[in-house]
């Protein structure tokens, strides 16, 4: 390979990236039967009767607050809970009478109305088909930030994504639940404004440029609108935290700053309408009964749940200290990692990131009873502050050592192909089976398609091949490039900007 | 890898530091240990009855402490030692046991086979009297000195530049379960403290500037050795390795080297040979002797699935105690967070040896560990986390003991802020939930632990203030810490020697 061809590798090696997540995330896509996100019934109810009545997907019921929808949809998730139970959930036919879902549009109801595009006859392909379309926008929304990101960032990006999505991530962004979309906006509503204050801030700023980032803000803000009333709120988190990041005192931060604190007025309103009458996130302010002391001490158990500490799917599916350990461990590297260099503003973003972090937790409890909120809730703000610690103040890259980025990579690999395996066990027969192999004595699958060992090889190896490309991708190219010049210490961002 | 670093660092403020400040660390340390020592009841480390009745026995025959039994493997000893734990395993049970009652009674769980190191137990037995309280805390007094003077001589002997490097190390690897062992009087104990002071005190051995020092970081080696040989057999084969780490990664190609390194072979064997010797390591040794088989298919899976469990349960996922004594998330997300980012930041510039090594001090337990697991076929959590920490202790020390060439200025890129503050933090959850667990049981809440007391000394101050006395002394010796590598900051730019270490000491002392 001449020098040149070597280089274009290099240059372009990134690309492999997205394409290596959104095969694992089909993988994942394809590991668990309709219905195992959380609360997906209600959901699919929703968007089965997202566009009014449509024969044979949805019909008005007796009384207002129900409607008619098919069997099959009723019993999608007969198997939650119940994690000896493999996935196959019995065959039902004709239309059944609900009120398990949101048809009065009292949350926000984008979500519900893309997701009702894909409805029909059969569930389990209409399921598959809101997955993959998911996975998609995660994907084009990713690609088109690192697209657009400087090559130091790019690589802080990619690492971000790398180490914040096992597991609860991947199986969150793979399914028809509209917490897919929160953590997409996650990622993209803080990048993209981001960089578009970094873009604005030049002297003068590439017209395309600015649409583009605008664009893929504007993506994530109204996927965070469209789906949940917390990731709106969110969303007007991550425009101030990211307006903190890049504003200098000038004209035109001033207005950058009017138009920040117009979109996060924005987004609280939003928030705020809609949270007392969004019937799955509602929650009242009152402590458990050992007290705010204690459930505040708690709430890092969310932190970690959203490594695997916690269950997948219905709060049924166990992860395996391979997996939570793994992730936990490379993520909270990661993150510290990204603190080797800090001025006050991220200091102060992280911190306020944090606190929300904790908070939240407490105010989502519902009344009476014990700490209730999930990993799921948390983990948009912690992929926020792993975003701030690794890209802020550290423009060029992750600096990793050939040993640190080998950790990363060996870590966050061993993480992800546990939790795809244990998550394929979960539903092929159940957690009470043992084996190695998921293709011995399968209790559910899907009637087509790759076998269960073979999606398990497939993501597995996929995204093995994306951890290298996010870790050892930038150590390669920085020791090939920069020879002469062993960066230990970035340049301090006032002498990038 | 570029030789030159390019460097922005501000070469302004050279103010010397006050680097004697380290001594307030041990110090403010020691005294942190003597709050956890008071914070539980006798018996409350894991098999304490164990232990105690082993020390008790440990100078053979001794009226009213120690009589022989109807068979040879038994002995008299007090029943108090025996009824001690009474509260084992159940957390929600508070701290009080009867602990008065002297009567003799026949018991065969002590160290009769040698099933451990008989070292510990000799010098524990010392302490061995009829008032069972005084005996204890002056046991556990005891190891919190040792370690904390072990520490202090190591550091008042280490190369100045070095010492960030060892107080980083001794600090992030105590929170929760170091300072619980350590200042308890279970073998492990000095098991942690060996595996603080071993490898680092041999490394500064080999780089002694002059014969005397070398003979005084030798002396602190060999206590560190012998710590780890009498306490338990893993922790002398864990002293094995810590020797020859410390060789691999300071030794050059020299005859001298060679020779130093066959004197730490011969070492390394002998603590081996030690540890395979006594009893304990017959789970080594036997290893298919009589375990139910589990039924399980693929077993290795499950195994392999669950082994991490086993290292990060250092930081408070398993249970404190008789591993009844569950800190709060809040404790084991913080504290493993600090040690595993710490842990990165000293691979930033691992050269093979480093590297090697400290994927050695990890993987050779987890081999091990998977070996006996898969052998026994039993679960690999049977394992207890305080077997390994002495090995997340050892890789640390490798990790941050900068390579010859590195700048030591890098610990500017450690947040310190966040580590002193997270430490700080996780310490005095778990001081809290230790005292609650034992002053009422874990089925009270609340923060003031002086409320409805159920159990609790009448000689000690308060709950409450044992508390925040512990809480504070342990935030003061992070503040050292955070101090010490604050100033390392301010350093001078040095040119270090050329990585020549052993034979060019070896120059200085002849």
């Amino acid at each position: 390979m001449s020098r040149t061809a070597a280089t274009n590798v290099r240059r372009w090696v990134w690309l492999a990236y997205p394409v290596l997540l959104l095969i694992t995330l089909a993988m994942w896509a394809w590991s668990s039967p309709a219905g195992s996100s959380p609360d997906e019934d209600y959901h699919l109810a929703t968007a089965w009767c997202s566009h009014g009545t449509r024969a044979g997907l949805c019909t008005p019921g007796s009384i207002p607050p129900t409607r008619m929808v098919p069997a099959a949809l009723d019993q999608v998730s007969c198997y939650a809970g119940s994690a000896h139970h493999s996935g196959s959930c019995p065959s039902a036919s004709g239309m059944v009478e609900t009120s398990r879902g949101d048809f009065a549009g009292a949350g926000p109801s984008g979500f519900a109305w893309v997701m009702g595009l894909f409805a029909g006859k059969n569930v389990g392909t209409s399921v598959l088909m809101m997955r993959l379309f998911n996975v998609v926008v995660h994907v084009l929304g990713l690609t088109a930030l690192l697209w657009l990101a400087a090559p130091g960032r790019r690589a802080s990006y990619l690492l971000v994504s790398l180490v914040s999505l096992v597991p609860l991530g991947l199986f969150t962004i793979a399914s028809a639940n509209p917490s897919s979309w929160a953590l997409t906006s996650a990622f993209l509503v803080w990048a993209g404004a981001v960089e578009l204050g970094r873009t604005l801030g030049h002297p003068q700023p590439r017209r395309a440029r600015v649409i583009a980032l605008a664009a893929i803000m504007g993506l994530g803000l109204v996927l965070a609108f469209a789906s949940r009333t917390d990731a709106a709120a969110y969303a007007g988190l991550a425009i101030g935290l990211a307006w903190l990041a890049t504003a200098r005192s000038s004209r035109r931060s001033l207005i950058s700053g009017l138009t920040t604190l117009s979109l996060m007025v924005v987004s609280f309103t939003w928030f705020a309408t809609h949270a007392r009458t969004d019937t799955l996130s509602t929650g009242t302010a009152t402590p458990g009964p050992d007290g705010w002391l204690a459930d505040l001490l708690r709430v890092p158990e969310l932190w970690a749940g959203a490594f695997g500490y916690t269950r997948l799917g219905w709060l049924d599916t166990t992860m395996p200290p391979l997996t939570w350990v793994s992730a936990l461990v490379a993520a909270a590297m990661i993150w510290l990692w990204g603190l080797r260099h800090r001025g006050w503003r991220k200091i102060a973003a992280s911190a306020i990131v944090f606190t929300a972090a904790a908070v939240t937790p407490l105010l989502a409890s519902l009344p009476g009873s014990q700490f209730t909120a999930q990993a799921r809730t948390v983990l948009p703000l912690l992929i926020i502050a792993i975003l701030i610690a690794v890209v802020e103040d550290n423009p060029i890259g992750p600096q990793f050592s050939l040993a640190q980025a080998t950790t990363v990579l060996v870590l966050v690999a061993a993480a992800q192909a546990a939790a795809l395996h244990t998550n394929l066990r979960r539903y092929v027969t159940g957690t009470d089976k043992f084996w190695f192999s998921l293709n011995h004595k399968i209790e559910w699958w899907w009637p087509t398609g790759p076998s269960p060992m073979l999606v398990f090889a497939i993501g597995s190896v996929a995204f093995t091949l994306a951890a290298l490309v996010a870790t050892l991708g930038p150590t390669l190219r920085r020791r090939t490039t920069s020879a002469t010049a062993e960066p230990t210490t970035a340049p301090t961002p006032a002498e990038v900007n | 890898m570029a030789t030159e670093s390019v460097t922005v660092v501000p070469q302004g403020r050279l103010r010397p530091p006050r680097r004697a400040l380290w001594i307030l660390y041990p110090i403010l340390l020691f005294l942190t240990m003597a709050g956890w020592a008071v914070s539980s009841p006798v018996g409350s480390s894991p098999d304490e009855d164990f232990h105690l009745a082993s020390a008790w026995c440990a100078w053979g025959t001794r009226p009213g402490l120690c009589e022989p039994g109807h068979i040879s493997t038994t002995r008299m000893v007090p029943r108090m030692l025996l009824d001690a734990p009474c509260y084992q395993h159940l957390p929600d049970t508070n701290g009080a046991c009867p602990i008065l009652d002297r009567t003799l009674v026949e018991t065969d769980r002590f160290n009769f086979s040698n099933y451990y190191p008989n070292g510990f137990y000799a010098v524990m037995g010392l302490f061995a009297g009829p008032d069972l309280v005084g005996s204890v805390m002056g046991m556990r007094l005891l190891n919190s000195a040792i370690y904390s003077a072990g520490l202090a001589a190591l550091l008042l002997l280490a190369r100045p530049r070095l010492r960030p490097a060892y107080l980083l190390g001794s600090l992030v690897t105590l929170v929760p379960l170091g300072l619980f062992v350590v200042s308890s009087a279970n073998p492990s104990s000095w098991a942690i403290t060996s595996a603080t002071l071993l490898w680092a005190a041999a490394t500064e051995f080999a780089h002694a500037p002059t014969t005397t020092r070398r003979w005084q970081l030798g002396a602190v080696a060999v206590v560190a050795l012998v710590l780890g040989v009498f306490s338990r057999a893993d922790a002398a084969a864990y002293a094995a390795l810590a020797l020859v780490l410390a060789w691999f990664l300071n030794a050059r190609l020299s005859r001298r080297t060679l020779l130093i390194g066959g004197g730490v072979v011969l070492l390394a064997v002998a603590a081996v040979l030690w540890a395979l010797s006594l009893q304990s390591a017959q789970l080594v040794l036997d290893p298919a002797d009589g375990v139910p088989q589990s039924s399980r298919p693929d077993a290795w899976f499950a195994r392999l699935r669950e082994l991490p469990k086993t290292f990060f349960g250092t930081f408070g996922t398993y249970g404190l105690g008789w591993l009844d004594t569950r800190p709060p998330a809040a404790t084991w997300v913080l504290a493993g967070t600090v040690y595993v980012g710490v842990l990165f930041w000293g691979l930033r510039k691992a050269r093979w040896r480093k590297a090697t090594a400290v994927l050695t001090s990890f993987m050779i337990p987890a081999a091990i560990m998977m070996a006996i697991a898969t052998a026994r076929n039993m679960a690999s959590w049977v394992f207890q986390p305080r077997y390994f920490l002495p090995v997340m202790i050892l890789a640390m020390m490798v990790a941050l003991a900068p390579d010859s060439e590195d700048d030591e200025r890098d610990v500017r890129l450690l947040p310190t802020g966040f580590i002193v503050g997270a430490l700080g933090v996780a310490q005095a959850i778990t001081l809290h939930t230790n005292l609650r667990r034992y002053v009422t049981g874990l089925d009270v809440f609340g923060f003031n632990l002086d409320q409805g007391i159920e159990w609790w000394w009448a000689w000690s101050p308060s709950p409450m203030t044992v508390f925040w006395f512990g809480s504070i002394a342990f935030l003061g010796a992070a503040l050292a810490v955070g101090h010490q590598l604050r100033s390392a900051h301010t350093l001078p730019r040095q040119r270090h020697s050329s990585p020549t270490a052993l034979s060019q000491s070896a120059d200085h002392a002849a």
